[in-house]
């Protein structure tokens, strides 16, 4: 099957990029092996974990994703990262010029750049922006950690009440052993009978305070869910991001996928890209393990790390097994014993040029792109940028094809 | 407060349980006192190989027949620890069957049976081992869980009379004229300290036996010798396998629970590298090498993480090896040894031998006290093992899973779980099917004070997520049982994942590379506890 | 690279990706979930089958759990093949029924407007349910009168007149119940200048004795099949080309990962009517003449199951896109509940119809004339539980057709 352009991988990497194209009329397909690191967001978006980002980001080395972009140019592509966010439905808060703090699953504050409207925040990430909170989740709902959120926000000064709910479809749920999970809990929400008795056992239990705060389970099917109690209820309503699975980060990448497939965009769902062929120097095609071969005028790594399959490790090192890329490894051992230390293969990755072109060989090949958590030079975790050069890196490439 | 005592045991592995309970059995009154949890040292840290003594009938035929002694009587007694694999001993083609005809010979003089079956039948009865094997010896070979028996003989002491301190460091020996009379420890955790006193002090702590010793003044030649080990993340075998030669590195394969380890490796390391063992990746390669001989399977399965142990040999002589040491129980009295009174070491031996090492204490400690009491452990059964076991798969309503897990792990006495109620029911760990209920009786009735220590007692975070999809939820439930503050149970959630990582960051690739960065993003990145707030304390 | 092995499950990273997309977990609460199902269960059942929990056939065999798991992890087939190998559960009467499609099908199509009349039969339909404990509220596809082989019987020479030529796997379905799809791929066939022939010998692809417990009759029916399909495509060149997603599925991979038998030879040569036909359109040398006085139809394509595990599903949306009179809305990919016998069962109708209901509602928001999927149950399903009549692409564009 014939494309303008081939994105390996189906994340917010691949998705930002296969939009963009999608959105300027190209013919995009993406190939991916399964549902996206989406899946365990935090519900919020790093750019770069600094008091102020983009100063920070002028002072990254050569081989950091952003030195290549320029802190200008991280600047207005984050811009528009939102606004393609917006597009697909997805509303977020913050701003590029100084991050704020999302509420953790532990209770603590963690830096980021965007947070999905609805999280829990801290605009200083010392206090919460409500003085009192009611905390309300799902009696025998283990992924969400009550006592934990309240001591630790209780610490920063907010008062909160802690309450459990059940409703009838839950009792039920939870004689499974396994299944009573996130996902589930927002399905029961989805639907007006439960969302009903739930607003009334907040409306009697809440009492005076400034916010109501559930899990990330507001629903999975409807996206005014969180609305609709609030309205229910007459009280603003927030959310905690829950462990696995997080149900906003799974809605986050269904509404991208929605979005892409409406623009004419082709998800090749279930397929791992698997071998690629040449000729004179260009990428010609990609065959995936279901055995289709799809040519292209460009094509974009954009297959994650290791969790995402984008980069293979065995004994003897680290691969790309599309394209055979170039890969850079930092020396020496690529762990650490203290996992809370910076691990070296997390900044492990393709090699690209100043423009992200994939470099095979130590030759860029000017129609293969990198973008994502595939790229080497930076460290996501410890660095609370690994959305925002997702993002970036994606819309950059993005425009590069456009404008070839 | 300070307390009087017959007996202080110091050191929680296996061997100071198993003099615990012994003591308590007699009517000793009896303390263990453990610096970290117990089977933390040595006992945590092998294959989990109920011996038949095979191995040793070679060359060690002391060392066999004690352990299929043992090995009959931990059947009986530790039934809900121990799992009657069977086991081979295979001949490749490399190793020829010269050793084999010597071996059976050995094993049979040892009372251990051993039965030559042909390679078709080695394959039928374990499919995954070498098909180029060209003999193999079928012995009563087993697998035991250290943990599930080291924490039955603390609850049989308990029941009986004995008290156990766990996270409590001996901090010095009290000596009264050229006399042990006592110990002054601390409470790790509290740094609270205190005085325990009692005729008679048992050093059982393993190859730290050396530095306990040295504070009484007596200097103990001990050699420390590091096992590796791996663990598989799937029961490759169902049947032990072992390598029919005389015996090397890496040439045991062991099913466990839901798991096989190979080991070991044996190799001289230092005394400070004892606290902090870690596994190289030549022990690795050399660990694959040798096990894909026994089971190719080996050479593609998910390896989920390493570990190593320190053998408590006494040296003998210079072997920097340690293998030709004799493994041998060693029963020091420093009264006729030292000149020191009231201090007995028991060092030496094998998890295999446990028993037997704390028989031997204690009828010690009963000549120097004057007690006519007989040993009654090779009798008596441990809890858990008390009831034969049909009636208790049924008592708890779970899918089969949970329930057959929980009676995997603490036999009889998966009936004081409370599963009564779907709260209890829901499982925190997925992988090895540990339940609500599950935790709350491991922290209610097994002296579970952290993660780890749970992990030890039920398998929570053992699996193939390395806790990843657990902890958390562990954490939080231990929080809400144990009524610890959330700020404590937070710092001890990011030890647990540390440690977990600890295993796997040596065979970190592959999907164990794959694991490790969905756990670092889950709890380093989504929960951030890298900055783990220390003000809320 | 990877080594694909009996290991496969471990390859599973616990994320949970395939518990958000598992349709039988959303709506039944009983069912343990393709996580603990599968990966997690292989690990216990490995140590002993008590391990294994029965709950498992609750399992619809629909695959989306494969198809949403990031690490490759052949989930569905674990579970299934844990069935296969731990199942004390015997099957019945009613499995009996449902799993002989062809041995039932070729007695009902020669007295079709009976059975058919019969089984529309509410009362009928009651003692159905009583005796075979299949739901009173099913509605039966009607069998057709006279097979579809008995018509190809009757073609047999002209389409020998054309050079190239296609075996053709048509199913049970198209057999018994069906024909006209069958004709339809004929004339499309026939308009790229391709003759239809038969296999050799075809029996029922098997996936409902799978899933009914009769492995033993699948396996003697796959081979017959494999047989036949090495006959054509290996020793008379021909590409093997069925209509039905779940048959070209169950061919291709389940035979092998299920049943244990050996089609690696063959795998490449059976392919899918949609994807085959777009391909031909694709190579410049295949055109097909429309009828420019075709009626517009605004078709809503819904993507089997079968067909999403296949990864196949771009070609038959593609293949409709190139039909002048189509409108084509591409609804969100979800399981209709029916997966082939499961929802005939009693004791899975409330789950068959809960699993359905949001595409059902998709269906009747979509404004469409007509639903098209390559799914022969999924048909059933939609057109029993809509207003909409349900077309396979193949008929849709050979309607089109001058």
């Amino acid at each position: 099957m014939r494309y303008d352009t081939v994105i390996v991988g189906g994340g917010l990497t691949a998705l930002m990029c296969g939009i963009e194209l999608a959105r300027n009329g190209r013919s995009v397909a993406l190939v991916t092996t399964g549902h996206s690191s989406l899946h365990f967001s935090s519900c919020s978006l790093g750019l770069y974990n600094a008091a102020e980002p983009l100063k920070a980001i002028e002072s990254l080395p050569q081989s950091h994703p952003y030195a290549k972009l320029g802190a200008e140019a991280v600047e207005s592509y984050a811009a528009r990262a939102t606004e393609i966010l917006n597009i697909a439905g997805i509303a977020t808060n913050g701003t590029t010029e100084a991050n704020h703090y999302i509420v953790t699953p532990m209770g603590q504050l963690r830096q980021c750049w965007l947070s999905l409207d609805g999280a829990l925040t801290s605009h200083n990430g010392k206090e919460l922006d409500y003085k009192s909170v009611a905390l309300f989740y799902p009696e025998g709902f283990l992924d969400f950690y009550a006592q934990f959120i309240c001591d630790t926000l209780g610490a920063m000064g907010t008062t909160v009440t802690s309450h459990t709910f059940s409703l009838p479809e839950l009792v039920v749920r939870r004689n499974n052993q396994t299944e009573m999970r996130s996902i589930q809990v927002a399905r029961a929400l989805d639907k007006e009978e439960n969302l009903r008795a739930l607003a009334s056992i907040i409306s009697r239990e809440a009492g005076d305070v400034e916010a109501v705060v559930l899990p990330a389970t507001l629903g999975f099917d409807h996206a005014d869910v969180r609305q609709r109690l609030s309205r229910m209820t007459d009280k603003e309503i927030l959310y905690i991001p829950t462990l696995l699975t997080s149900v906003e980060g799974v809605k986050a990448e269904r509404a991208l996928r929605r979005t892409f497939e409406s623009m004419g965009g082709t998800i090749f769902m279930g397929h791992t890209a698997v071998s690629h062929t040449t000729e004179e120097g260009l990428i010609a095609s990609v065959t995936t393990s279901k055995g289709i071969t799809l040519t292209a005028e460009e094509f974009v790594l954009a297959s994650g790390s290791f969790i995402g399959g984008g980069l293979a490790a065995d004994r003897e090192g680290v691969t790309e097994g599309v394209f055979g890329a170039d890969v850079i490894v930092s020396e020496g051992n690529q762990t650490t014993r203290d996992i809370f230390e910076p691990q070296p293969f997390m900044s492990c990755g393709v090699a690209t040029d100043g423009n992200f072109k994939v470099l095979i060989g130590g030759k860029a090949v000017e129609n293969l792109y990198a973008c994502g958590a595939i790229l080497s030079g930076y460290n996501p975790v410890k660095e609370g940028c690994g959305a925002g050069v997702a993002v970036t890196t994606a819309l950059k490439v993005a425009d590069d094809i456009i404008n070839r | 407060m300070n307390k009087q005592y017959d007996v202080i045991i110091i050191g929680g592995g296996a061997t100071g349980a198993g003099v615990a309970r012994d003591c308590a059995l007699r009517g000793i009154k009896a303390l263990l006192i453990e610096r970290h949890d117990i089977a933390t040292g040595a006992t945590g840290r092998n294959h989990g190989l109920l011996h038949s003594g095979a191995r040793y009938a070679v060359n060690d035929r002391e060392s066999a027949e004690e352990c299929i002694k043992e090995n009959m009587i931990l059947r009986r007694i530790a039934a809900h620890c121990v799992e009657d694999t069977g086991g081979i001993f295979i001949s490749l083609p490399e190793d020829g069957l010269d050793f084999q005809a010597k071996f059976i010979e050995s094993c049979l003089a040892a009372g251990i049976s051993a039965e030559a079956i042909d390679p078709k039948q080695a394959i039928a009865l374990e499919p995954s081992v070498n098909p180029s094997l060209i003999g193999a010896v079928k012995v009563p070979d087993g697998s035991v869980d250290p943990f599930r028996l080291t924490a039955a003989n603390i609850l049989d002491a308990k029941l009986h009379g004995a008290d156990v301190l766990t996270y409590t460091l001996v901090e010095e020996l009290i000596i009264e004229s050229g006399k042990v009379v006592g110990v002054k420890v601390v409470d790790t955790v509290t740094k609270e300290r205190s005085e325990y006193r009692a005729s008679i002090t048992v050093n059982a702590c393993g190859i730290w036996g050396r530095d306990l010793a040295a504070k009484a003044g007596v200097t103990i030649n001990m050699l420390p010798a590091k096992g590796a080990l791996l663990v598989f993340g799937h029961r490759v075998n169902n049947v032990v396998i072992n390598r029919c030669r005389k015996p090397a590195d890496a040439d045991i394969l062991v099913p466990g629970d839901n798991i096989t380890v190979i080991g070991t490796t044996s190799s001289k390391v230092p005394f400070d590298q004892c606290d902090d063992m870690y596994v190289t990746r030549e022990e690795v390669d050399l660990l694959l090498r040798e096990g894909s001989m026994l089971a190719p399977a080996l050479n593609y399965t998910r390896i989920l993480r390493a570990y190593a142990g320190v053998r408590p040999l006494v040296a003998s002589d210079d072997d920097p090896s340690g293998r030709s040491v004799s493994r041998g129980i060693v029963v020091l009295d420093h009264a006729t040894r030292d000149g020191v009174e009231g201090f007995v070491t028991i060092t030496g031996g094998k998890l295999m031998t446990y028993r037997l090492m704390a028989e031997w204490t204690v009828d010690l400690i009963c000549k120097k006290l004057n007690i006519d009491a007989k040993c009654t452990t090779a009798e008596a059964l441990l809890p858990g093992s008390t009831t034969p076991d049909a009636g208790c798969k049924r008592t708890t309503a779970c899918f089969s899973g949970a329930k057959s897990s929980a009676f995997y792990r603490h036999g009889d006495k998966a009936q004081q779980i409370d599963h009564s109620t779907a709260a209890k029911r829901a499982l925190v760990c997925e992988c090895e099917q540990v339940s609500v209920g599950e935790v709350e009786y491991a922290v209610g009735k097994l002296g579970v004070t952290n993660l780890v220590d749970l992990r030890r007692r039920t398998r929570m975070g053992m699996g193939t997520c390395q806790g990843s999809l657990c902890a958390a939820r562990a954490a939080a439930v231990m929080a809400t049982t144990s009524g610890c503050s959330s700020a404590e149970a937070k710092s001890n959630l990011k030890s647990f994942i540390a440690e977990r990582w600890k295993g796997m960051s040596a065979v970190a690739w592959g999907d164990t590379l794959r694991e490790g960065e969905l756990l670092s993003w889950l709890y380093d990145g989504v929960c951030d506890l890298s900055n783990l707030n220390t003000t809320e304390e | 690279m990877k080594q694909y092995s009996e290991n496969n499950f471990e390859q599973c990273t616990k994320c949970t990706v395939c518990t958000v997309y598992c349709p039988v977990a959303a709506v039944n609460p009983l069912y343990p979930g393709p996580k603990q199902a599968g990966p997690d269960g292989e690990r216990l059942r490995m140590k002993s089958s008590e391990f294994y929990d029965q709950s498992l056939a609750l399992c619809l065999n629909c695959k989306r759990c494969e198809v949403a798991c990031p690490s490759d992890v052949r989930i569905g087939d674990i579970i299934q093949s844990a069935r296969i190998k731990h199942s004390t559960k015997k099957p019945g009467l009613r499995e009996f029924t449902l799993a002989n499609t062809d041995l039932v099908g070729s007695v009902a199509t020669v007295v079709a407007p009976v059975v058919n009349a019969t089984l529309g039969l509410k009362p009928v339909r009651h003692i159905v349910e009583g005796v075979m404990n299949i739901d009173h509220r099913r509605i039966f596809p009607k069998y057709a009168f006279g097979t579809f082989e008995s018509w190809m019987r009757k073609q047999r020479k002209e389409q020998a007149l054309f050079a190239k030529q296609v075996a053709y796997f048509h199913g049970c379905y198209v057999n018994y119940n069906n024909p006209p799809l069958g004709q339809a791929f004929v004339k499309v066939m026939n308009a790229l200048g391709y003759g239809v022939q038969l296999l050799d010998k075809e029996k029922c692809c098997g996936v409902a004795l799978i899933s009914n417990g009769f492995v033993n009759k699948a396996k003697k029916q796959a081979q017959v099949n494999i047989n036949s399909i090495r006959k054509a495509a290996v020793e008379n060149n021909l590409p093997v080309v069925a209509t039905s997603s779940t048959c070209t599925f169950t061919l291709r991979d389940e035979y092998h990962h299920l049943l244990g038998l050996d089609n690696a030879d063959i795998r490449e040569s059976i392919n899918l009517a949609t994807k085959f036909v777009y391909t031909l359109l694709c190579d410049g040398n295949h055109t097909l003449k429309f009828n420019p006085d075709a009626a517009r139809i605004r078709v809503a394509y819904h993507s089997p199951c079968h067909l999403e595990r296949l990864g196949w599903t771009p070609y038959s949306i593609e293949l409709l896109k190139l039909i002048p009179n189509v409108e084509l809305v591409k609804l969100e990919s979800q399981c209709c509940g029916i997966a082939g016998t499961y929802g005939f069962k009693k004791e899975n109708y409330a789950t068959s119809q809960s699993i359905g209901e949001p595409l059902f509602n998709a269906i009747e928001a979509s404004e469409c004339d007509i639903v098209a999927t390559d799914c022969e149950t999924c048909k059933w399903q939609i057109e029993m539980s809509t207003t909409k009549r349900v077309l396979h692409p193949i008929e849709i564009l050979a309607a089109s057709l001058l």
